[in-house]
């Protein structure tokens, strides 16, 4: 039986071999026929795949916040006019009538707002005018039956796309100009509608120009073949990736039309690159370089786009202008030869300039910082594929302009501060925030705006020093056994600690002010008064109220958490001391206002909540304490014009400076240090606390002035004796107090600064700060 | 010094600590104002809060309660002090049945609120409302009590 079997199998062997014996190079034919066959397949796989599978990567999109234009907002004709430069409108000679252009004449200006889908509506484009006086808008003309509070599209701040880089706005082949496609074809690709993925013609020539120069200087590919390249991203100039280039590029041609195909190349292809970011399709490459969308470009923007096309970084417009230039009128020179464009046309074009967007100039950048809060606030809901793939709308509520403010005070503060150590360089954070809306304006993390490193806003955790302060004054207050007009003993004070050490507590001028109010100890940072008021109340107390204002991380109650032993970093400091700024209600800080998907359909909102932590009767004293720190305590020097509550922060040392506070609707907190840990020689005021009054001066529109809960009443105290005063006593401070407060009988009004010695070390406080 | 508080003994004091102004660091002006006067007194509303509270409404009025609340906080942006704006959000919570969030939108409007007024006394109702929803009747009554 086996032997039969194998007869058999020797016989049919004999007959094929038979065949190729007496034609031995047909095997060779048949097997590279089937290997090439084989390859097609592949190949078709696999650029089907690509190209099928290309509207699935697209990142999700950050916008800012809309800036609401409203009668009584305060803004400048020029500070609007900014605003739509940033965000690409064009400026007109006549009255604007597309959407994205305005003009402004005196102290009117007119636009035609964008279309623009926002999370909770559809805005249509619709001519507005905008009329302003003494630094004001004083109307806002909309048309009938519109809402007289008109949004602005919003400036679109950063996408979140993968790993690899690759960033693209897609566009569908309506938003396309024509002419951008008319341009593609006549400088990229002539006989792009007649030839089958390559084109023989054009090959040729540029062999015969490649041979004369004696190297490749000119490329013959078709525009689906330079689609089939950037697919696959390989620059090597390989004759068979030329090949493999080719036999995709005619397998693409015989699956899709031609109109499919140039919309892909149109999203497809690489124009530019921003750090790691890798600027692909026209779609992004008009935001990226002119801040405005596709269909708004005008023709020598579209020139410039196309000239991009044979090598973003050769001819980029920022880095070599001279020679983008040239290359954009050669565009439009090739156009009109092609006879797309008439002369007068093609030579107007000629003579515009560049054109292109500053980003930095229109105050306008990169906000890596800003993303990294967005991204930490988004994790919790969406895995990263969600986010680099599906084409997710994020409206953060980033400000640009509190951003521009935060970036720049915080670099130039400590370009300044720099100059008392100039072999070392300071570190610094800022964060901005809306108390009563939650939303995180601005957000710097490094004192190099656009730098990607590292992000010490969220990440550096340091003593946060004085700044605990208030939540010991306001436990105090909470107990109802202390007012800010009862005193408290500022003198040598030692604690027991459980591992058997005594700690003694210093004031920060090292000397002792004896009975003092609460209010001035809280004003002028008294640290002997605070740890035995403290220990009065109970460090537990003090350990529970953080925990109550929003600090979310477990508390040690160690004595030395009385004087800010506790590591924060400048976003819990702002969260913390946002609560206090809301008059006692917690409203967590977000990023993200809401998502919604693709097709512009609502995902998730994250709506405003407030929970009441701290009743308003107790946030008001010791806000008040902290409205009089600004005026005569450790604050004064900010001199604002306006009034603001606020407090400094120096850690052990000086290795920290420190300052947090607020007005009527911004709270912010600044962070100055070393990496490293070193000491400074900054005290809170004399470091953090410029560039805070600085933010403030610039973000803060209204200020701290809360209404007096009814529960309190109004008493003239004595700053420093706590006596009930008339208002005429040069020292006479009006506090809200809980009714029927007992005043002290003794110290009655004292006058100017209490001694000599006092004015002295006050008048060093100046200098040395 | 003295520590009466009667007005013919404080101008008298002014004018003596006027007079004998000696002291070359105390002022002769009386640091008065450490606070500056709450926004409470207010009685008008800016024209923007009043045109999206009332966009708000309607959007309500048409069931469509999500972008009623998104009105609404925008008025909040524009306008954080404005109590009934604070108010309608916590009525717009009440009629979504988030009780909690009501009540806690109803407090930051009464904290907002000038004393005695309409909308100081709504937002009590609310609060008390919500509250009763909340099973806790006997904070309801207390409140109900105060109005």
């Amino acid at each position: 039986m086996p032997r039969k079997k194998a007869r058999r199998r020797r016989t049919k062997k004999q007959t094929r071999n038979g065949f190729l014996r007496r034609h031995p190079w047909w095997s060779v034919v048949f097997a590279f026929s089937a290997l090439f066959f084989a390859y097609l397949l592949f190949l078709n796989w696999q650029i089907s795949n690509r190209f099928e599978g290309r509207r699935w990567d697209l990142p999700a999109r950050v916008y800012a916040r809309p800036l609401e234009l409203y009668a009584g907002l305060g803004l400048q004709a020029a500070e609007l006019e900014q605003e739509l430069r940033r965000l690409g409108y064009r400026a007109t000679a006549d009255a604007p009538n597309k959407p994205g252009s305005y003009r402004r004449s005196g102290s009117n200006l007119q636009l035609v707002t964008r279309e623009f889908r926002f999370w909770d509506e559809l805005q249509p484009a619709m001519p507005i005018r905008v009329r302003f006086a003494q630094d004001q808008i004083a109307a806002v003309d909309v048309p009938r039956g519109r809402s007289p509070v008109v949004r602005l599209d919003p400036l679109m701040v950063g996408s979140i796309f993968p790993q690899h880089g690759e960033d693209r706005l897609v566009v569908t082949p309506e938003q396309v100009p024509e002419q951008l496609r008319q341009a593609l074809i006549v400088v990229e690709d002539r006989r792009f509608q007649d030839h089958l993925g390559v084109d023989p013609i054009a090959l040729g020539r540029a062999v015969v120009a490649n041979l004369r120069a004696g190297e490749i200087t000119q490329g013959g590919s078709t525009l689906t073949q330079q689609l089939v390249k950037n697919y696959f991203l390989d620059n090597r100039r390989t004759l068979t990736r030329k090949l493999r280039e080719a036999l995709m590029a005619v397998i693409l041609e015989l699956h899709y039309d031609k109109a499919d195909i140039l919309n892909a190349y149109i999203n497809e292809i690489y124009l530019g690159q921003d750090g790691q970011r890798a600027v692909h399709g026209f779609g992004l490459a008009s935001q990226f370089y002119f801040s405005r969308p596709l269909d708004e470009l005008e023709l020598h923007q579209i020139a410039l786009l196309v000239a991009l096309v044979r090598g973003p970084g050769y001819y980029d417009p920022l880095r070599s202008p001279q020679r983008a230039l040239a290359r954009r009128n050669l565009v439009l020179e090739l156009m009109q030869e092609a006879g797309e464009l008439g002369p007068d046309e093609a030579l107007s074009a000629q003579q515009q300039p560049l054109d292109t967007w500053d980003r930095k100039a229109a105050g306008a950048s990169y906000y890596p910082a800003y993303l990294a809060l967005v991204r930490e606030q988004l994790a919790a809901q969406y895995r990263p594929e969600d986010l680099t793939r599906a084409g997710l709308r994020i409206f953060s509520a980033l400000d640009p302009l509190a951003q521009a403010s935060a970036e720049r005070r915080l670099a130039e503060g400590l370009a300044e501060l720099d100059q008392r150590q100039p072999d070392r360089q300071l570190a610094g954070a800022a964060v901005v925030a809306s108390p009563q809306s939650g939303d995180v304006l601005a957000l710097v993390g490094d004192r190099r705006a656009g730098y990607e490193g590292f992000n010490r806003a969220l990440a550096a955790s340091r003593p946060i020093g004085s700044l605990i302060k208030p939540v010991v004054y306001l436990a105090a207050l909470e107990s109802r056994r202390y007012s800010l007009a009862s005193l408290i003993d500022d003198a040598e004070i030692e604690i027991a600690l459980p591992n058997g050490d005594t700690w003694k507590p210093q004031n920060f001028s090292e000397e002792a002010m004896g009975e003092v109010t609460l209010l001035r100890a809280l004003s002028e940072s008294l640290n002997m008064a605070t740890v035995r008021l403290g220990m009065d109340v109970g460090v537990a107390a003090v350990a529970d109220l953080l925990g109550r204002l929003g600090y979310d991380r477990p508390v040690s109650p160690f004595p030395s958490l009385l004087l800010g032993a506790i590591e924060m970093t400048p976003m819990q400091v702002t969260e913390m001391y946002s609560t206090l700024a809301n008059d006692g209600f917690r409203t967590p800080l977000r990023a993200v206002r809401s998502v919604v998907n693709a097709d512009g359909e609502p995902v998730q909102r994250y709506p405003l909540e407030v929970a009441q932590v701290v009743t308003p009767e107790m946030a008001y004293q010791v806000n008040q304490g902290l409205v009089v720190a600004m005026q005569r305590g450790t604050g004064r020097s900010a001199a604002l014009p306006f009034a603001v509550a606020g407090k400094t922060g120096t850690s052990d040392e000086f290795r920290d400076s420190w300052f947090a506070g607020f007005s009527g609707d911004r709270v912010a907190a600044v962070w100055i240090g070393y990496d490293d840990y070193q000491p400074t020689t900054l005290s809170g005021a004399s470091g953090a606390l410029r560039i805070w009054a600085g933010i403030m001066r610039d973000v803060a529109a209204s200020a701290y002035s809360p209404p007096q809960p009814a529960a309190l009443e109004s008493r003239w105290v004595d700053y420093y004796s706590g006596a009930a005063v008339s208002r005429n006593c040069s020292s006479a401070v009006s506090l809200a107090l809980p009714p029927a407060t007992e005043l002290s009988r003794a110290g009655g009004c004292s006058g100017g600064l209490t001694g000599i010695g006092e004015r002295t070390l006050q008048w060093l406080n100046d200098v040395f700060n | 010094m003295t520590k009466y508080r009667l007005p013919a003994t404080a101008i008298l004091l002014a004018a003596l600590t006027a007079g004998c102004g000696t002291l070359p660091s105390a002022s002769t002006a009386p640091e008065t104002e450490n606070l500056p006067a709450g926004t409470a007194e207010r009685e008008v509303m800016s024209p923007a809060s009043a045109a999206l509270l009332e966009q708000s409404r309607s959007q309500q009025q048409s069931g469509n309660l999500a972008q009623a609340a998104a009105t609404l906080e925008r008025a909040v942006r524009i306008d954080p002090s404005e109590a009934a704006v604070w108010l309608e959000l916590a009525r717009l919570r009440y009629a979504e049945d988030n009780w909690g969030q009501a009540e806690q939108l109803a407090r930051k409007a009464h904290s907002l609120a000038a004393e005695g007024s309409p909308v100081s006394a709504d937002a009590l109702t609310v609060m008390a409302d919500a509250l009763q929803r909340q099973g806790r009747s006997g904070e309801a009554q207390r409140l109900r009590e105060r109005r």
